[in-house]
């Protein structure tokens, strides 16, 4: 039994340096032991003969520093070991070497790539003040199974004209819409979105102004676009009526108007 | 430190580490005063390159004490490392006596 515990003991390497420095103080205290002994045999008083062989054993805790170390060491010298025979052994296999360093960077990038997404979707707050008080409504649809449907116009009025529990009450939809200057044509993500959104975010446009609660009703036309198509598409130029002069947006692409921008 | 212990444990067979410190002391004469403590880290090390084994047993004086043994590697290793010491120490004594004669 004793045996089993300490082959289990030594093949997890749980609680193996305990282990091994006990096991060390039992065997030095031994080893005193039997020299204390052999010492009263030659006739010395007990005291004198203890004196003598921790004397002559050399400082104990040095020792063991010593034994320690020289373990410690030994590890070393086998992991190094270990290393460069697996590295010998993929330069000769370097079909199994390729899959299996393959294999690692796949996992490694796939961990990367899924722990970054789960970061900015789930740990990263959003980038609006007390985003804590931000919350989504949905409309259900029971008959089709839809928990998280769109609002119907009406009632969105109705919960802005009803509800206290707000401050700020806004709608947006999701749609894509055609990019055109005349040179390039691109699809892009656009969002619709009502007059108090924005301000109930408090985003502040870089330049000129977001939407006025009477474009909500002209059914205007008239669009603001984030910082990175800013960038990206027109090179950050500095005159805002750059956007209205030479950008064409089409929420219905037609074979004739990509015709066109040839 | 290492050869010395190998070849007292071929001498000797299963012994303890204050019984190998002992007779290591005496074979030389006492010419050799060692510090008996500086024995284990040799041990550990012939331990963990596997020419040697150790078991827990009983002494002759009734005290439970830590047998070492030697394994064939071991004997292997006392065969190689007392060739090695031979050829080094017959070179160091053919370096001294040609100075000598100079």
């Amino acid at each position: 039994m004793k045996a089993l515990w300490r082959a289990w003991a030594r093949a997890t390497g749980l609680f193996r340096k305990d282990w091994r420095d006990r096991e060390m103080a039992q065997e030095f205290e031994s080893h005193l032991q039997m020299h204390i002994d052999d010492n009263i045999r030659a006739g010395m008083t007990p005291e004198q003969a203890r004196r003598e062989a921790l004397l002559k054993f050399g400082g104990m805790e040095g020792v063991k520093e010593t034994v320690r170390e020289t373990s410690r060491l030994v590890w070393l010298e086998t992991a190094a070991r270990d290393v460069r025979y697996a590295l010998r052994g993929l330069r000769l296999n370097p079909g199994f070497a390729a899959t299996a360093i393959l294999s690692l960077a796949l996992g490694i990038g796939a961990s990367v790539a899924i722990y970054t997404v789960a970061d900015n979707l789930l740990l990263r707050p959003l980038p609006y003040p007390e985003a804590n008080q931000l919350v989504m409504l949905y409309e259900t649809n029971p008959h089709q199974g839809f928990k998280h449907n769109v609002i119907s116009p009406a009632n969105y009025f109705d919960w802005k004209a009803q509800s206290s529990s707000f401050s700020a009450i806004g709608g947006f939809i999701d749609f894509h819409v055609i990019l055109g200057d005349g040179k390039r044509t691109e699809e892009v993500d656009a969002q619709a979105m009502s007059g108090e959104l924005l301000p109930a975010l408090r985003v502040q446009p870089v330049r000129g102004r977001v939407f006025t609660m009477q474009e909500d009703k002209d059914n205007a036309h008239v669009a603001v676009i984030s910082y990175r198509l800013w960038r990206r598409r027109l090179g950050g130029a500095s005159a805002p009526a750059f956007v209205a002069d030479r950008t064409r947006i089409t929420t219905q692409p037609r074979k004739q108007s990509l015709g066109d921008k040839q | 430190m290492a050869l010395m212990v190998l070849k007292t444990l071929e001498a000797m067979g299963p012994l303890h580490g204050y019984g190998i410190a002992r007779r290591i002391e005496q074979i030389s004469g006492d010419r050799l005063s060692l510090n008996y403590g500086s024995i284990y880290p040799a041990l550990l090390r012939l331990e963990q390159e596997r020419a040697i084994v150790s078991e827990w047993g009983i002494s002759e004086n009734n005290r439970k004490a830590k047998y070492y043994r030697l394994t064939a590697a071991g004997r292997r290793q006392l065969k190689q490392e007392t060739a090695d010491w031979q050829e080094a120490s017959s070179i160091v004594a053919r370096f001294l006596a040609a100075k000598e004669s100079l």
